[in-house]
């Protein structure tokens, strides 16, 4: 996707994340490809299980127990960082990316005081002294929008309200300016308003100081609002990538426009939901060939016999025999 | 405990027949700590139409015999067959404490349901009893009035049983509140579920695995303070055998150098509470482990 | 409205005992969650309850099914006054009016076999006869969309979805007249929510079920209910068909809601509006329980409590200075 040339801040080739079961090994993320750009949001989509926020953990060094890459790159800002030393991959993530998960108190200590848990990460790296360490504080909380930033730098999370916690989770996210930005389902735990306001302040991070963000998350009416561009993944595979805007307008897998038609349109809410068929496979038995063929409406044999082909060009693709809108392209 | 029934109760194919090898590996602590605890029920209760010897029978010419392939345990200072004495000594230490711990677990479960589903101030005076109840020295308490009751086993159960629930209803009162406020509850509430229906289905099912565990813990400690008395002489009266019993009688004539009588009621005493803290902490992983 | 309402809730309050309180002592404060509520249901209608959290709104859905006993008000079915009924006189009513509660993995026994607990309500409401029971729900299985072989086997077998419509089954086996789904969907992926949606519409019109809709997804609320209801902190700030109240909200609070929303259709360089940040403090001021936030607050909200009006054919409004004029 990059059109200037310039190597993209994070490139994904070819990944593969891999669990065991009961002494045996299985694939469960396999071939996932992307890049992203710095000052773009990239939106990774899918419902539960699907693999996304394994993923994320394997960009950041953050597998569960049992679970490991065993294939594929990941290239921050053009180093590899699967054949770093734990130690240099840890201090190369600790500058260049930041993380934020849906429950915000995961990754609050409750026992400090917020200022210094906003600077904890930042003075590894820079090695502050604490007026400078209060002053950093303040300019990152003010950054994320927290309210008279200045009277809570000693509060402690508990007193914080869960959209204001998300905020200093971000803060501290952003601590050690990092550019890329992975926010795993960062607003699913929060009221609808709350949402919206974290969502633009993550809008507005992006836009001011060109951070890119891996936004994870089941709901594509988020990413309709707020992404760049747009990865859908089933089953541990991605099954379609593009723009939003191309993506919204003509989706090319059939899975994409059964997510789409599944989600209530306030402009016409007599429209019936699509339906989709059975559940996602487990991956300790995915089908053969196309993943989705057991649901799919528009399955025909060779979807459950020929792994699907790559279609679309090198801007909007997806994985299919059968796309739905390429013939109107 | 057929299929349903086990599925009912929590604890799944653990008690189902038919499938011994995979709950050895699904649950090897439970598995070995319950065939350990079955062995020694079948050692004293089988034991004696194996080794049809009479533990009473004194044999003056005989006394002190060490451990010999006529006398496997050797005999005591009575010249009585210790193995005989050890098969029938564990029918009182391992009975008096299931018995006793069944007696426990009923008042435990009727004391901590009533208290978990009383009104607010009802359950606070439920629970300051519990607490006085339970600040009472327990072995002191048994003491006291091992001394003042006639000993039999059965006023060895009531006395065991009716010291020991206050622990078991304060987990029970717990598990009560824990769960009276749950989604599935207030479903069965509102289809007009009274409190009796409430405490017999939702919550005794819901709390039955946590309290078998705890009911088995209650039996290893029961064996011990059995062993306790009886080692004291204020459990199991001679001539009768029990295992505390035998220990305290071995350990007064420790002198003699009759290593036997020490060495082999304080075995079946260990292996006892140990079979049973086997079966509740292997219970208690797969629990937690859910 | 000619016909009286099925369910008419009329200036409910719920509160709660608050502070720890002693041994013989009485609870001190009190929270009040619901704040002299009233609205009505008619026969055959589906009214939604959009609400963020803390808003009561789950306080509400339990206070209609009588799990909850209110301080103050009514809520009545087809006109009898269920609050003062006792505990016998509203055994009759109760196969009448069922919930859905909105995470099935709590409101499902796992230790019940799925047979058990679809027969529950019929054993503790004697409804029929033991032998008729797994007919019934095997029936009950069929109705929302599920295989009967799974009746022999404990929830933890089946996924969130299925265990929801299992949940949506038992609440059908008193075949009631009105349901109060609890946020029914919330916990679901995108997919199972539709398919649930899809199926609460289908038996709505299949059964003439009425419901009581009570959600914080404006999308899924707008999708089922022709009418919604907007709740803010236990109080009802406004009531309107879902069209009219998407094309123009008149609470400051409905407005921002909506305005929050994320859409697929609209692009992305239109405009989102600022929205006036949540919390603060409870109780709060003899005013609007709104006016900390509110963009739009005048002088009078901080004084006097907004009183229900009508702007539009059944649209009211709870606010002293609505977005919209009555028309």
């Amino acid at each position: 996707m990059s059109e200037t040339g310039a190597a993209p801040l994070l490139a994904v080739q070819h990944l593969r994340v891999s669990g065991r079961h009961e002494g045996r090994t299985f694939p469960i993320v396999e071939e996932v490809s992307f890049e992203i750009e710095a000052g773009r949001m990239l939106a990774l989509v899918g419902e539960s299980g699907c693999g996304k926020s394994l993923t994320a953990a394997a960009l950041l060094g953050l597998l569960p127990w049992g679970f490991a890459v065993d294939q594929g790159r990941i290239l921050l800002d053009g180093q590899e960082v699967l054949r770093l030393s734990r130690t240099d991959w840890r201090r190369l993530r600790g500058r260049l990316v930041g993380a934020v998960f849906q429950n915000p108190l995961a990754a609050l200590n409750p026992s400090l005081p917020i200022w210094k848990q906003v600077v904890e990460a930042a003075e590894l790296s820079f090695g502050l002294d604490r007026r400078a360490a209060r002053a950093r504080a303040l300019e990152l909380l003010e950054l994320v929008g927290v309210p008279e930033a200045g009277s809570r730098l000693d509060d402690y999370p508990h007193q914080f309200s869960g959209g204001m916690r998300q905020r200093v989770a971000i803060a501290l996210a952003l601590a050690c300016d990092p550019r890329l930005l992975v926010a795993d389902e960062p607003t699913t735990a929060l009221d609808l308003i709350t949402q919206a306001e974290i969502l633009k302040l993550l809008h507005r991070l992006q836009r001011d100081r060109g951070l890119a963000i891996l936004f994870i998350t089941h709901d594509l009416s988020l990413v309709a609002e707020y992404a760049d561009e747009v990865l859908v993944m089933y089953a541990g595979r991605l099954v379609e990538c593009g723009g939003v805007r191309a993506f919204l307008d003509r989706s090319l897998h059939p899975y994409s426009q059964a997510l789409l038609g599944a989600i209530p349109r306030l402009d016409a809410p007599e429209l019936r939901l699509t339906d989709i068929e059975g559940l996602p496979p487990s991956p300790l038995d995915y089908p053969p060939a196309c993943r989705f063929a057991p649901r799919c409406p528009r399955a025909i044999d060779r979807c459950r016999s020929e792994e699907p082909p790559r279609v679309g060009d090198s801007r909007h693709w997806a994985y299919c025999h059968r796309p739905c809108s390429l013939e109107t392209v | 405990m057929n299929e349903r029934a086990s599925r009912r109760w929590g604890f799944l194919p653990l008690l189902r027949w038919g499938t011994f090898g995979r709950s050895w590996r699904a649950a090897p602590l439970v598995m070995s700590g319950l065939t350990l605890f079955l062995a020694l029920l079948a050692f004293s209760w089988l034991g004696p139409w194996v080794y049809p010897q009479s533990p009473y029978t004194i044999h003056p010419h005989r006394l002190f015999l060490a451990p010999s392939l006529q006398h496997p345990l050797g005999t005591d200072d009575l010249g009585r067959s210790f193995l005989a004495r050890m098969m029938y000594g564990g029918r009182p230490s391992l009975g008096v404490a299931i018995v006793g711990s069944i007696l426990a677990l009923l008042i435990g479960l009727g004391y901590g349901m009533a208290s978990g589903l009383s009104p607010v101030w009802l359950d606070r005076v439920f629970m300051r009893i519990l607490d006085a109840i339970l600040a009472l020295p327990t072995l002191i308490l048994m003491i006291f009035f091992a001394a003042i009751v006639p000993l039999s086993p059965l006023s060895l159960i009531l006395l065991l049983g009716l010291l020991s629930w206050p622990g078991l209803a304060r987990i029970v009162r717990n598990e009560v509140l824990a769960y009276k406020e749950r989604d599935y509850v207030l479903a069965a509430r509102q289809y007009g579920a009274g409190t009796g229906y409430l405490a017999r289905t939702h919550l005794l099912r819901s709390m039955f695995p946590i309290v078998i565990v705890n009911a088995t813990f209650t039996v290893a400690d029961l064996i011990l303070t059995l062993a306790g008395l009886s080692f004291l002489g204020l459990g199991i009266q001679p001539p009768q055998p029990s295992w505390g019993g035998l220990l305290g009688n071995g350990s007064n004539l420790a002198i003699t150098g009759s290593w036997w009588l020490i060495l082999f009621p304080g075995l079946a005493i260990l292996l006892a509470i140990l079979s049973m803290n086997l079966v509740g902490q292997g219970l208690l992983n797969r629990l937690e482990g859910r | 409205m000619s016909t009286s309402p099925l369910l008419a809730v009329e200036d409910l309050t719920v509160a709660f005992a608050t502070g720890a309180g002693g041994l013989l002592r009485r609870a001190r404060g009190s929270f009040v969650a619901i704040d002299g509520v009233s609205f009505g249901i008619d026969r055959g209608e589906c009214l939604g309850l959009i609400g963020e959290s803390g808003s009561g709104k789950t306080t509400l859905g339990r206070a209609v099914v009588q799990l909850v006993a209110p301080r103050e008000g009514r809520i009545c079915l087809d006109g009898v006054d269920l609050t003062a009924l006792s505990g016998r006189e509203l055994r009759p009513y109760r196969p009448r009016l069922q919930i859905v509660f909105q995470d099935p993995t709590e409101s499902l026994n796992p230790r019940f076999t799925i047979e058990e607990i679809l027969t529950e309500p019929l054993s503790l409401l004697r409804i029929g006869n033991r032998e008729g029971w797994r007919d019934r729900a095997a029936h009950l299985l069929d109705q929302v969309g599920l295989p009967e072989d799974l009746l022999g086997r404990p929830p933890r077998y089946y996924s969130g979805g299925q265990r929801q419509r299992i949940a949506i089954a038992r609440a059908l086996a008193t075949e009631p007249e009105l349901l109060v789904l609890d946020e029914p969907t919330s916990g679901l992926d995108v997919s199972m929510q539709a398919r649930i949606l899809n199926l609460l519409r289908d038996l709505q019109s299949r059964l003439g079920l009425t419901y009581l809709f009570i959600t914080h997804d404006l999308g899924a609320v707008s999708y089922l209910a022709r009418r919604i209801a907007v709740l803010y902190r236990g109080f009802l700030a406004e009531v309107a068909p879902t069209r009219e109240l998407i094309a123009h909200p008149a609470h400051p609070y409905t407005a921002a809601l909506f305005a929050a929303l994320p859409r697929l259709v609209r692009g992305r360089d239109a405009v989102i509006p600022s929205v006036p940040a949540l919390g603060g403090s409870w109780p709060p001021v003899p005013g609007c329980p709104y006016v900390g936030h509110c963009p739009r607050a005048v002088d009078r909200c901080r004084t006097e409590r907004p009183l229900r009006r009508l702007l539009a054919p059944s649209h009211e409004v709870a606010c002293h200075n609505p977005m919209v004029g009555p028309r």
